[in-house]
């Protein structure tokens, strides 16, 4: 079987500076809510301006996500509180919450040796032609 | 019940989820119906009334970009007036799913008539290289749906936890919850597991509670492709795509990848074909692992097969968060979404029951966990998919697709 060819986005597709979609307001809006419980020393690296386009989201979201996964594994999710507009229909049993958990991903080896993937995304390296491979949805900073 | 003797589930070793973003079933996939006539796809005559009454019929003329902007609208209201044809419950109880308000719907974010037709719009198989060759070359769902008529996080809530909560909206804080994660339960049980969201500036949409309480559940989609060249992909992942255009710390341009209108739909075509060539070019990955390549919700994107009634899900959103006259009870599903199933274990074809997202924990938690009571109604009640996994050797690998770039 013939491998089925690609095609990629042409340059002018890239528009760092949209408007936020209602998705990524939200999404924002979650990190808004997430940002409140940083400290004051995790806060001072969050760019607080406003968020109006994807990359000032990116920006935003960046810095957070990197706090976050810096933070040690905390051992309890948020307690029970009501939303509002919801409504429980019959009660049900509620297993217990906050699970320790340990470090997620420590699979095993598989037996054989590492496979190179040709398909992993290319080195992003600026100001070259386009190498990217299928999926790596960059392209060459202009 | 899954048929633990069939071969290649008892080689199965790795599940794995990309979900995209807010595409219809027949916006993407519905032409396939003219290749293969048991892809519940298009005919040609599918139509909408417009706004003034002029019925407005699907056409091949999506394109990758600039033409559903703004955002068709899918919170729920919107998507009530989709699949209802804008009938009330007041003015009929018994209101039956028809699929005739889409252009409505379009219309009324912009008042623009000739506009509102192009949610109509589907793309051509040749656009679509990746997911087209997918869904013929393995299997594709004929049913599965959103889990809710409404928008992204509420969906997405039930992949990973087989229910929103009660939630109908973007306002997800799963604040009432008292189901684990599909990850907690298979952490809790020696399993390994992982969310990959692109990078750290596209980060998660599952952010208030897993990102927020259990950060090392996750890593970037550069961990998932040295995962898979390093034979360490986890037991079960769930990718997300890129979510917004932005520069990477070294300056390069990264486009949207998750095919969320207005981002260019070629870019997630690249996203999914590199997911595909991870574990297919891996001889190691490849007979052991299962890829589902699923959407989140429609987008506001005409479909038409209409929802069916599902299993309530023990919550009701009330009137207050559905935006319309009417709770909601969780009892029927949301707009229909491309699926496919993909491995070498899988015959090309078409499967016909009906699946959501709810679908997504139960088949993790029955192959991985076996019996585990702890669910909501709807994921207990889901089908679950690897019962397609059925065939009696392995494709040969000249069998299966191949990308590369365009």
């Amino acid at each position: 079987m013939e491998p089925i060819r690609v095609p990629r986005p042409p340059a002018e597709a890239f528009n760092k500076n949209r408007r936020v979609s209602d998705l990524i307001r939200a999404q924002v809006n979650h990190f808004k809510h997430i940002e409140q419980k940083l400290s004051a020393e995790q806060r001072r690296s969050i760019p607080q301006q406003g968020v109006t386009t994807e990359a000032e989201a990116a920006r935003y979201i960046a810095a957070i996500t990197a706090a976050l996964r810096a933070k040690p594994a905390a051992a309890a999710s948020p307690g029970p509180q009501a939303v509002p507009g919801t409504s429980r229909a019959t009660p049900r049993p509620v297993p217990a919450e906050g699970l320790a958990i340990a470090a997620a991903a420590a699979p095993e080896a598989e037996a054989n040796a590492p496979t190179k993937d040709p398909s992993a995304p290319a080195p992003k390296k600026k100001r070259k032609p386009s190498n990217s491979g299928p999926g790596s949805a960059s392209k060459e900073k202009k | 019940m899954l048929d633990r003797t069939l071969p290649g589930i008892q080689n199965l070793r790795h599940v794995v989820v990309l979900m995209m973003e807010n595409r219809s079933f027949d916006h993407l996939l519905g032409s396939l119906h003219a290749q293969n006539q048991a892809i519940d796809g298009l005919v040609g005559n599918e139509e909408n009334p417009d706004s003034t009454g002029v019925p407005v019929t699907v056409a091949p003329n999506a394109a990758y970009q600039s033409q559903l902007d703004p955002d068709p609208d899918h919170h729920f209201p919107a998507v009530d007036l989709q699949i209802f044809g804008g009938v009330t419950t007041a003015q009929n109880p018994n209101r039956q799913a028809n699929m005739q308000g889409f252009v409505k719907s379009y219309f009324n974010q912009q008042f623009n008539v000739p506009h509102s037709h192009l949610i109509m719009n589907y793309f051509t198989p040749k656009m679509l290289p990746v997911l087209t060759g997918l869904a013929m070359e393995f299997a594709v769902f004929n049913r599965w749906f959103s889990s809710i008529p409404g928008p992204t996080l509420c969906n997405r809530a039930f992949a990973h936890y087989g229910t929103s909560f009660g939630q109908v909206s973007m306002d997800v804080f799963y604040w009432n919850k008292q189901y684990l994660s599909i990850y907690e339960r298979l952490v809790a049980a020696g399993h390994t597991t992982k969310l990959y969201y692109y990078d750290e500036a596209s980060s998660s949409l599952e952010v208030v509670n897993l990102l927020q309480n259990q950060p090392q559940l996750f890593g970037s989609f550069q961990d998932f492709i040295d995962a898979c060249n390093k034979n360490l992909l986890p037991d079960y992942c769930f990718i997300e795509p890129n979510y917004t255009d932005h520069d990477a710390p070294d300056g390069t341009e990264l486009n949207a990848c998750d095919q969320h209108p207005d981002h260019d739909v070629r870019a997630g075509e690249q996203y999914i074909a590199s997911v595909y060539n991870a574990i297919r070019n891996n001889p190691n990955l490849w007979p052991n692992t299962a890829l589902l390549v699923v959407y989140d919700e429609h987008g506001g994107i005409f479909d038409h097969v209409p929802p069916p009634p599902c299993m309530p899900d023990g919550f009701v959103a009330q009137p207050s968060a559905t935006g319309t006259p009417d709770p909601f009870h969780f009892d029927r599903l949301g707009v229909r979404v491309p699926a496919i199933l993909i491995s070498p274990w899988v015959g090309r074809g078409v499967i016909n029951d009906i699946y959501e997202h709810a679908s997504i924990p139960a088949t993790i938690t029955e192959y991985f966990l076996g019996a585990y009571a702890a669910r909501s109604p709807r994921e207990i009640a889901a089908n679950t998919f690897l019962n397609s996994i059925s065939l009696p050797a392995m494709r040969p690998d000249n069998d299966c697709p191949t990308f590369s770039n365009g």
